[in-house]
Formats: C-alpha cells, structure tokens, sequence
C-alpha cells in the first residue's frame, strides 16, 4: 500500500480547503493524505476560538471563514500556499501528542523551502522566546501575546526565514484522526486588509510586516511549481521515513 | 446507593512537550450541567498550541458540574468537567 493516500493534489479556495478538512476527518482515517491549496480571491480564515470576530465584523467586505483548528486569523489569496494532511491518529508522526505533530509538518517545509534556496528553519519550543523578541524588536510579555492574526506570533515548530515567520501551523485532533493545516507565505501580503476587516489598528500591519517574510523577500523569481514540488517531496519523505 | 463521581481532564498526552506555564483555552461545550450523556459522547472541545481536541465523556452519566467556562483557560491536569453515573 502507498503511504500516502489517492486525496492528494491542489485544490483552490478557502471554502473549498475548509471542506475538504471537515470531510477529511468525518469518517476515520486509514491513511495519511494531503492536498495543497492556492487563493484566487482574498478571504479571512479565523482560529475556531475568534468565532465572536465573524459575527461583529460588517458583513460587507472580504469573505470571513472560520477553521476546525486553533490559532489567530489567516490572510489567504494569491500570496499564500496552504497545505492540509491528515494522518490516522496512531501515526508514528502524530501518535507523539500534540506538538509531535507539529514538529514533523514543520521540519518537512523547512526542508522544502532550503530545497528551493530559501534558508528556513522550525523552531524548537526552547527558541520561541528568543525568535518572538527577535521578530518583534520589543522585549515585552506583550510582544509574544499579541496574538490575533497567526503571522503575529510565533509557535512551537513554525517555520521562520531570518527570523521571520514564513509558515504557520495549526491542527485539529479527533477520534478519526489529526488534521494539521499550514500556510506558506509566497509573497509579502496586504496586512492592511486583514486589519481593516477585523477591526484592528492600521499599526498592526506595520507590526505583521516586521514579523514575517515571504518566499519572495527572501529569494527573488520562486516559482510556485518549485515550492510545490518540493513540498510534495518532502511529505512523501517525512511519511516513508516515519514507517521504515 | 450515591453516585460515584468522575471528573475528566484533557489528558497527559495532549500537554507532552508544551512548555511549563502554558494553558489551554476550553473552547466550547457541546453539553450544559444536568445533561445525560454516554461514553464516548463529544462534550466540548478545548484548544492547547493552536491545536483544538474533543473532550469525550469517559462514561455513561449525567453532567455534574461544569468546572471550567466556555472561553476560560485552564492548566494541565485541572479538572474540566465533573460527570456522576
């Protein structure tokens, strides 16, 4: 049997890529699976915990959706690639607990990123107080808690460039398996239309700017199809490996 | 005869490896004090590291007491719901 299951491919949209999660982990999961996902059109993808935000926000405006995992809200369009996999949840990959989870999928797109010359790295829980200072120039509690929009912040094993978040991850664990969902900065995105949706400071922008980066602002003329096909390389390796 | 008692807490595994300190968002219950529930039954959900896990009543019963509010945090090992069967 091949490791990785027949769902996988590149599907399009942040409707689209919140179903395919929710119908990923209806029935149990037999296998791991994984699909790549690309942003014609701008939306607002919410951590389940900011619900509250959809309802307050104007309804006018960017399309606000709200995700099965935690975290802060996502900015999803053209500058963006997702990524969902399911795993069953006795996988040697996630069978580990919750940030065995994470650790596998950020190591994974660390590698593809170096793959395409982008010199990445997951970061280690241990790190994380050190990487949130360094991307927020601010030596604050407040400057690791200001976590609304995930690129705000840092978490165990996301993946930084220079420093700077290029990839977050989030996951949703239940009976029929773990769902785990990542978003690969391919370019420097309008933080300024993240912020007017939600309501929050025109400075909040400025502040994503500094803490992220992108494909693009690390290594000028990466091609999609190049960061995809090392992502597809590198999953199909972390799954073999894990059952060798 | 009285009730026996259970309370229910995320378990171990979901805080392996989080650093010491950190706390976990209860997120929603799907159930309110009174409820009968059965095993296995889905009765809330819970986010830790941006992570969101069921909560699973671990026996047929009746929901005691809610120990932990819909959007409180809590800390490894505190107890989030009490059940009674």
């Amino acid at each position: 049997m091949h490791p990785v299951g027949a769902a996988s491919g590149v599907g399009v949209g942040a409707a689209a890529e919140q179903a395919w999660n929710a119908a990923a982990l209806a029935c149990p999961v037999r296998a791991p699976a994984w699909r790549l996902w690309v942003y014609r059109e701008p939306a607002v993808v919410l951590g389940c915990s900011q619900r509250a935000q959809a309802a307050l926000a104007p309804a006018a405006g960017l399309e606000i959706l709200v995700r099965d995992s935690g975290g802060g809200a996502v900015l999803v369009g053209p500058w963006m690639l997702g990524l969902s996999a399911v795993l069953p949840g006795a996988h040697p990959l996630v069978a580990g607990g919750t940030l065995a989870g994470y650790r596998w999928l950020g190591v994974a797109i660390a590698l593809a990123l170096l793959r395409i010359g982008v010199s990445a790295e997951a970061v280690e829980k241990n790190r994380l107080a050190l990487c949130d200072l360094a991307v927020s120039g601010e030596h604050s509690v407040a400057a690791v808690r200001r976590d609304w929009a995930c690129f705000g912040s840092l978490s165990p094993w996301e993946v930084v460039a220079r420093g700077r978040k290029i990839a977050g991850l989030a996951q949703r664990r239940q009976r029929h398996g773990v769902l785990l969902a990542a978003g690969v900065l391919l370019q420097a995105p309008p933080w300024v239309l993240l912020c007017e949706r939600l309501g929050m400071a025109r400075s909040e922008a400025l502040r994503l700017a500094q803490a992220s980066t992108s494909c693009a602002e690390e290594l000028p003329d990466v091609e999609l199809a190049s960061l995809s096909s090392a992502l597809k390389r590198s999953l199909h390796e972390a799954v073999e490996t894990a059952l060798a | 005869m009285s009730d026996v008692m259970r309370d229910v807490v995320l378990p171990a595994e979901a805080w392996r490896d989080v650093e010491p300190g950190t706390e976990a968002l209860l997120d929603k219950w799907l159930v309110r004090e009174g409820d009968f529930v059965k095993a296995g039954q889905v009765i809330g959900a819970v986010v830790v590291v941006k992570a969101r896990l069921d909560v699973e009543a671990p026996l047929d019963g009746r929901v005691d007491k809610l120990l932990v509010p819909a959007d409180g945090t809590f800390k490894p090992g505190q107890v989030l719901v009490r059940l009674s069967a």
